[in-house]
């Protein structure tokens, strides 16, 4: 099967990514919430949760466990992967409440979000997923964005004018459009870029969405057919955004 | 109900029941693709790729699974940090909310 250059180099950026160390996490865990994303997919808590009408009620131990992801760090990745739609502003605020800062709970958030697009795409096309990639030494970054703030969102964002120093091109400003998912792991900018890069070779750069029609693209499928499929994961991801 | 686009109708309900192609090129196919695939059954995704292939060509199932799986991390992006609305969409969303249900939640809002 022929794959496009730019969806197998984004993904190859991605794996990169997941073997060096993040802003808040090292090489290890990223490594460790890659194992994680998947081991969720077998996992009998989660399983039993996703048909719980309340899934925090269901008690248990998570599948894959390992001891250089804290139980936390393991929550988050198993929620996101498979039951994102039953995420709450109670269960973020227990999460953080538990030990994880805000800007480690969106590195694993933004990280587990992109491997679930390349293990999808992997999936969806009958290719072997990728493997595991060795972790590479060094430290993370740790550079909070100072004019991340808290809005009504769970998690701190950087505003569309708090744009500034290694950040400053974060967003495209040039539209007067910047929409709240592109904003959604601003706290860790990072994390941003990698949705960025991914948006550009699988769809449209976040602020160009509105504004693409299908004379704009050469995609061997149309906007509206891509419509339907973005629309269509949403509601089975219960998706309210 | 219906939404316009490229000077045709299209019944945005097929977005929520999965039933029929909504007057999109191909759209019965797509959705089961997606099912099949958001499902994570190998079988089922070999049967609805075959079936979309044969309909759109490979390039096509290759984009189809590229907008597909970017979508996992966008809605896991919006619930993940529980985000607003864009006031632009507000309006828009409560007609397609009306027309697919979503309305119905508690209070109208998410989880």
């Amino acid at each position: 099967m022929n794959i496009r250059s730019d969806l197998v180099d984004a993904h190859d950026r991605v794996w990169r990514s997941i073997s060096q160390a993040g802003t808040w996490l090292t090489a290890e865990q990223r490594v460790a919430v890659l194992q994680a994303s998947r081991s969720a997919l077998i996992c009998v808590l989660c399983g039993e949760r996703k048909s719980a009408l309340s899934p925090n009620a269901v008690q248990g131990v998570h599948e894959g466990v390992t001891s250089i992801l804290s139980r936390e760090a393991i929550d988050v990745v198993h929620k996101l992967v498979t039951d994102p739609g039953r995420i709450t502003r109670a269960w973020v605020n227990g999460c953080l409440a538990n030990g994880l800062t805000d800007a480690e709970y969106v590195e694993i958030a933004g990280l587990t979000s992109a491997i679930m697009v390349v293990d999808t795409f992997h999936a969806a096309l009958g290719l072997p997923l990728r493997d595991v990639p060795v972790p590479r030494s060094g430290e993370p970054a740790r550079n909070r964005p100072t004019t991340a703030r808290k809005e009504d969102s769970y998690v701190p964002m950087i505003p569309q004018d708090g744009l500034q120093g290694d950040y400053s091109n974060l967003y495209d400003l040039s539209s007067r459009f910047v929409p709240n998912v592109h904003r959604a792991f601003s706290l860790v900018p990072e994390a941003t870029r990698c949705a960025d890069d991914l948006m550009a070779s699988h769809y449209f750069p976040y602020e160009q969405v509105p504004a693409y029609t299908d004379a704009d693209h050469d995609y061997a499928i149309n906007k509206v057919q891509m419509e339907l499929l973005a629309s269509r994961v949403s509601i089975r991801n219960d998706c309210f955004y | 109900m219906g939404g316009e686009q490229a000077n045709r109708e299209i019944d945005i309900s097929v977005v929520a029941t999965g039933e029929g192609s909504g007057g999109v090129e191909h759209g019965r196919a797509l959705i089961e693709f997606v099912d099949a695939v958001i499902a994570l059954v190998p079988e089922e995704i070999h049967a609805a790729r075959e079936k979309l292939k044969n309909a759109i060509g490979v390039a096509g199932v290759v984009d189809a699974a590229a907008v597909l799986a970017m979508f996992q991390l966008n809605t896991r992006a919006a619930d993940a940090a529980g985000i607003a609305i864009d006031d632009r969409t507000i309006e828009i969303r409560d007609q397609v909310g009306i027309a697919l249900g979503f309305e119905s939640r508690p209070e109208g809002i998410a989880p």
